[in-house]
């Protein structure tokens, strides 16, 4: 939650650029987006959990065809 | 810059983006300090309004495919954006967060309430009512009285009209100075 509250002192301090070039950084916001968007480096097929997984539901699948 | 060369700067820079998105960062290095103190005025904490402006840049990179072209200023866009972040940030957000505000501020809203801008009790009381309400309610009034916003520039970050921009601020205004005399 947020609460106001009057500051009566002074007028707001803004931060300088200097400061505000702490916070300005491309290169990390382009890391960011490429996680965001770029596919998983490990194919699905090379991933031993899900290729497990693939494994079990294309068994079931065969059983369940085979046996109902 | 004018108006007009700024908007067809950003059409050009937007048509780079869309095309390449590491383009991106020259409309990044063009806005990042002007979304950074618009959402520090929001949530006057450095840190945290570096982590919210680097997550709203962050959803624009990945919209600006989607962005479509109306004739309003594109920053108008990206405040949106951060707005929205904003908004989010204090939804989520479980600590109480207290915002500094000038004084000056809280007498121009108590002003056009037609209330006494130097009456101390009418400037807590007020504080205290915005405080209540939801972020996105009372985000109007921050465009106009912390961010310094025009009404043009409010009709467009809301993609209405400019009367329309006023009658909503007005409304709030009405309902604020209700509660004021209660």
């Amino acid at each position: 939650m947020r609460k106001f509250e009057v500051n009566k002192d002074s007028k707001q301090k803004l931060p300088t650029k200097e400061e505000m070039a702490k916070y300005k950084d491309f290169g990390r916001l382009s890391h960011e987006y490429d996680k965001l968007v770029k596919r998983p480096k490990v194919p699905l097929y090379k991933d031993k959990r899900m290729f497990l997984l693939l494994l079990i539901i294309i068994l079931l699948a065969y059983l369940i065809s085979e046996y109902a | 810059m004018s108006l007009a060369s700024n908007l067809k700067e950003d059409r050009k820079l937007i048509a780079l983006a869309k095309k390449d998105y590491r383009a991106f960062g020259l409309i990044y290095d063009k806005y990042f300090e002007r979304i950074y103190l618009f959402v520090f005025k929001r949530v006057g904490d450095k840190d945290i309004a570096g982590d919210i402006c680097q997550e709203a840049m962050l959803k624009a990179m990945h919209n600006i495919r989607k962005y479509e072209d109306r004739g309003y200023q594109f920053s108008s866009w990206l405040f949106r954006i951060a707005s929205n972040e904003v908004n989010l940030y204090f939804r989520k957000s479980k600590k109480n967060i207290s915002v500094s505000v000038d004084e000056g501020s809280v007498q121009a809203i108590l002003t056009e309430a037609k209330e006494d801008p130097e009456d101390n009790s009418r400037q807590v009381k007020l504080l205290q009512l915005m405080s209540e309400m939801p972020s996105e309610k009372v985000e109007i009034i921050e465009l106009r009285f912390f961010s310094g916003f025009s009404f043009k520039e409010i009709a467009e970050f809301y993609g209405i009209s400019e009367a329309n921009a006023k009658m909503r601020l007005y409304r709030l205004l009405d309902k604020l100075k209700k509660s004021l005399t209660k």
